[in-house]
This record gives structure tokens, sequence and C-alpha cells, in this order.
């Protein structure tokens, strides 16, 4: 049986959850294996906007980060998986991550190769899904 | 007498990447999606992503 929520009950669970990311949060890329307790290899290391709810609008079933500062890979690999981090480097969310469409073949899923720069210019965050 | 299975839609993450390859400065623009994977105590299972 699937569950819907009201706006107000999806808007409390996103505001709750992106409450947990602080000031100076990260966005965080890493290879397969990535597990909450222990994200290991972080493939790039994102810095948000350095304000509570770890940059997150606020008010809203989805909440939209605001500028995201830019990193150069330091190892290379694929990416599996982001965790958005406090900034004591807890993670407070993985997700397993996959291309949605792009101009680029991504059969072989997200490459990065040591010293690539990687920039996020569009970050949402869903905690109740409708 | 069992307990009813209430489950919603997981959550999702979506973002835009821009990678800057060292390599040859070309620009890849990649739209992501992320569903948040279950605790292992919750569902165990193996790290999936979703293709839409």
């Amino acid at each position: 049986m699937t569950v819907s929520h009201a706006t107000s009950a999806r808007t409390a669970a996103t505001d709750a959850v992106t409450a947990l990311l602080g000031t100076n949060a990260r966005l965080k890329f890493h290879p397969t294996g990535a597990t909450l307790a222990t994200p290991g290899t972080v493939l790039a290391n994102l810095p948000l906007t350095a304000t509570a709810n770890g940059g997150f609008s606020t008010g809203g079933a989805t909440a939209t980060a605001g500028a995201i500062t830019s990193d150069t890979a330091a190892v290379a690999g694929t990416v599996a998986a982001a965790t958005l981090q406090t900034s004591g480097a807890v993670a407070i969310i993985l997700c397993a991550v996959a291309a949605s469409g792009s101009d680029i073949n991504m059969s072989n899923g997200l490459v990065l190769a040591t010293n690539d720069t990687v920039a996020c210019s569009s970050l949402t965050y869903t905690a109740l899904p409708q | 007498m069992t307990m009813p299975d209430l489950s919603s839609q997981p959550a999702e993450i979506r973002f835009t990447l821009e990678i800057t390859r060292a390599a040859t400065g070309l620009v890849e623009t990649v739209e992501m999606v992320g569903h948040i994977v279950p605790t292992p105590e919750a569902e165990p299972q193996a790290i999936e992503g979703d293709q839409e």
C-alpha cells in the first residue's frame, strides 16, 4: 500500500532533514560501496551555501540548494553515490545516482578523472515525493 | 494479526553537474537523479541507481 502525504507533511519532512545538515554542509560524491555510516572514498567534495539547513530553501516540499562551490576531483573513479554531510562529515543523506538524460553517453556511468572540475548548478531534495 | 505494510515513495535528490575535463577542457553537463538508499536495518539491498 502506498502512502500519500499532505503538502504540509511533505514540507515538514523536507525541512526537518535539511535542518540536520546545519551550516557549512557538503555535497560529496563517492564510488560504489558508500554507506551512511562509512561513505568512504570521496571523489569530489562541494561546499554548499554556508547557511542553516545546508543552504537549502525551506517551506516547501522540495528544497532547493543555494550556490554550490565547485571542486576538483582528487581521486579518479566512477560516481555511484552522493551524500549530503554536515560540516563535521556526518552523512545525513545517502543516495544512489544515475544519469537521467544528457547529451553524453552515460552507459558506463559518470567517470571522473583526476583534476576534473565538478560543479553543481542545480540541487533539489524532496523527502516525501507525492 | 499482521500489521499492514505502509510505505511511501522514496526520497529523491536531483542535481545538475557540469564536469570540466582536465585533459581536454571540454565541459559535460549531466542531469542526475538519486533515490535515497534504505538503511540496512530497514531493507538490506545493494546500492542501485534508477535511470529515467
